[in-house]
């Protein structure tokens, strides 16, 4: 073997050594490390949950990173992470390859999304079906008037295509729809609300947690956005957030979900400006 | 107390429905309102309980289907792709050539036992050219409609002991990681042993490292294996789910190149007097891909348009030959990241140069200038989709020799060459 083939040799050696001393790996894993990967939309709840639970229980390392639903799942099937966030329910093509992998895929229901629908408190609409809602935001209805409104033009207002409430919006208003390429885009809830506020012929939608007084919620087929329409599934633009394990959890890992589903768990989604659950 | 034998009856019953008749799911929901409204669970809980437990129903139907179906077929997976083409070739001393070429590719995937695996796949093309799976429609004019040939186009088994260590023996696809085709043809198949290690330290930063050995043939005469070493370590980091970066360093080893007669489809390498490959081809071949979600968050109107956007790029560079001893490949890509169904698109820019004897030639993209070295060239890429799993690609080339032609009626030409591909690619 040549000088190059042994240089080859060695460095290949030396990089298994390191890899497998870094990764922990074959030589002892960490007992008390979570890994948690998946939907950007759960991902302000998990990240917050973390950084207290991790504050109160000083040994353990809780790791969050999103990637959305899809990946997080995917990354539980390959057995790459202990708890998959997901916006959505998995798909039965998902359950059929974690099964075929040895993963049993277990639903825990971490918090509630609801998203309303916010018009300037000048606007004398006060309901719309989800159909208009879609028409406006795909831009099929453009003037007030054609819903029974005042002879101004609709401002659309939008949260920018990386939130999860865009990804939610498209989803359950939308129905996979793209929105109006005029809708002026905006990178927060906040931001979503404060521009409705100011803007007369506006609408927008907001996570149910960023509510405020200066702007006007509208009923959805019929059904006043609250909490309690929310948790009762009578809502139609709701949806609950899942964090997903393989079987029933044990060890730090059931620590972290039974920390999140308690009532400080669920301050903090309600914190987000998710529903929480208690 | 109450709250706990709420959920335990909850569980109960749901359990029931699930063994009797899954259209009790109804039942569960008047016994949870039942419950809310006696105030022994919150309508949170209660929508907690009904969410899970359809969720669990929903699991154990799928997972008992699923385990219904013969062993056979839950250890096998079943891919393959379609691609039509028509390509227009225009090359300065030759004919214009008009081609419609197809590519039809079957893979199947058997799961032996937990840590073993058995892959077999058939290609059109020909054993002649390992770069390449088309098939010219109308080749044979003597025989209009002529059937295909069909080959083996890779076989191997893989042994993975853990979830980030992965051996593979046999004829598979190109675990080496490469951004673009500078060196590799994505067709092209190699022959021998492979592992593969790709471990994540957390979820934002892996590391990933490949070995690899490639049989490249033997010679009777002299009782010689000419063999590519391959060792690649790399990283994979995730920055906040807005930038993916990966890099690798390849080091290739080659024995018993030079001194033993050179391979059928050597075109541009240096040879000896002996038509014996002239240089070693110990290369070494760093590879960075840089990948932004969102790179225009900032703009509404781009950020709509332009989801994502990268650069790529790939250099090589040959320490024994004098000149022609180095190469790269740099380009960007913007649009979706992936196109996979209706309306996403995404298009790549890449400008290519690749010395005589940078690498060797019997491996990068066919494509690419006849898959030869000793050239530069521009490559435009526009993919549309057209549906899922269905798209049309638009593929320029441009290309020229970097040094004048010495052989062949077009002595002293540095003879550019354009193609145009364009592809109806359907997946499955």
């Amino acid at each position: 073997m040549s000088k190059f083939g042994k240089l080859l040799l060695a460095c290949f050696l030396v990089s298994c050594a390191v890899t497998s001393a870094y990764a922990g790996g074959p030589f002892g894993v960490d007992k008390r490390r979570v890994i948690i990967e998946g939907s950007t939309t759960v991902l302000p709840i998990a990240q917050a949950a973390a950084e207290t639970f991790m504050r109160q229980n000083q040994e353990t390392d809780v790791t969050v990173r999103g990637g959305g639903s899809g990946v997080g799942i995917a990354s539980l099937i390959d057995k790459n992470c202990d708890i998959a966030d997901s916006s959505r329910s998995i798909k039965e093509a998902e359950i059929e390859k974690a099964v075929g992998n040895g993963v049993s895929p277990k639903a825990h229901v971490v918090a509630m999304d609801g998203i309303c629908l916010i018009v300037n408190s000048s606007n004398p609409i006060s309901a719309l079906s989800r159909k208009q809602a879609s028409d406006i935001f795909t831009g099929k209805i453009s003037y007030w008037s054609d819903l029974g409104g005042k002879t101004e033009r609709i401002v659309a207002i939008s949260r920018d295509t990386s939130s999860g409430t865009f990804e939610a919006f498209g989803i359950l208003v939308l129905e996979g729809q793209k929105v109006r390429p005029d809708a002026l885009m905006q990178a927060s809830n906040q931001a979503v609300a404060s521009t409705v506020s100011r803007t007369p012929g506006a609408i927008g939608y907001v996570g149910l947690g960023y509510l405020t007084p200066e702007v006007k919620a509208l009923d959805i087929d019929g059904i006043k956005p609250s909490k309690e329409t929310v948790l009762s599934g009578q809502y139609p633009v709701g949806r609950p957030l899942f964090m997903y394990t393989n079987g029933v959890p044990d060890g730090v890992v059931r620590d972290f979900i039974d920390f999140i589903k308690s009532d400080e768990g669920q301050k903090i989604a309600n914190e987000q400006g998710f529903v929480a659950l208690k | 107390m109450r709250r706990f034998l709420g959920v335990f009856l909850i569980s109960m019953f749901s359990l029931m429905c699930f063994n009797f008749n899954k259209a009790y799911a109804g039942e569960i929901d008047l016994l949870l309102q039942k419950l809310v409204e006696k105030g022994v669970l919150t309508p949170g809980e209660a929508q907690q309980v009904k969410t899970e437990t359809k969720e669990e129903i929903r699991k154990e139907i799928v997972s008992a289907k699923y385990e219904l179906l013969p062993e056979w077929v839950q250890r096998l997976k079943f891919k393959g792709d379609f691609r039509m083409r028509y390509q227009y070739t225009r090359q300065r001393a030759k004919d214009d050539t008009n081609q419609a070429r197809i590519r039809v590719r079957l893979g199947a995937e058997a799961k032996v036992n937990d840590q073993m695996k058995v892959g077999l796949g058939l290609a059109t093309g020909s054993t002649s050219d390992p770069r390449s799976t088309n098939v010219t429609l109308g080749n044979d004019p003597t025989t209009p409609g002529a059937s295909k040939t069909v080959i083996l186009d890779y076989a191997y088994g893989s042994y993975s002991p853990t979830t980030w260590l992965t051996l593979t023996g046999g004829k598979f696809k190109n675990p080496i990681w490469q951004p673009t085709d500078l060196l590799w043809d994505t067709d092209l198949n190699p022959e021998g042993l492979n592992m593969q290690m790709d471990y994540r330290l957390n979820p934002s930063l892996g590391l990933f490292l490949n070995t690899e050995m490639f049989v490249l043939g033997y010679d009777d005469a002299k009782g010689l294996n000419s063999l590519m070493w391959a060792f690649q370590p790399g990283i994979k980091y995730n920055w906040r789910d807005k930038v993916d970066l990966r890099a690798a360093v390849t080091g290739y080893y080659f024995s018993n190149i030079t001194g033993v007669g050179k391979f059928a489809k050597q075109s541009t390498n240096s040879l000896t007097r002996n038509n014996q490959y002239k240089y070693h081809y110990n290369v070494v071949n760093p590879s960075l891909e840089v990948g932004i979600r969102d790179p225009f968050s900032s703009i509404p109107v781009l950020a709509k348009y332009i989801p994502y956007a990268g650069m790529f790029s790939d250099f090589v560079y040959n320490p024994d030959p004098d000149t022609g001893k180095s190469g790269f490949d740099a380009g960007i890509k913007f649009g979706h990241e992936k196109v996979g169904d209706w309306g996403q698109w995404q298009s790549r820019i890449l400008f290519s140069k690749l010395g005589r004897d940078a690498f060797l030639d019997i491996f990068p993209d066919s494509d690419r200038y006849n898959g030869k070295t000793n050239m530069k060239s521009v490559e435009a890429i526009l993919e549309y989709g057209l549906g899922k799993n269905t798209s049309l690609c638009l593929d320029y080339y441009w290309a020229k020799s970097l040094s004048q032609q010495t052989s062949g009626s077009a002595s002293g030409s540095y003879l550019p060459q354009q193609v145009v591909q364009v592809d109806w690619n359907l997946k499955w």
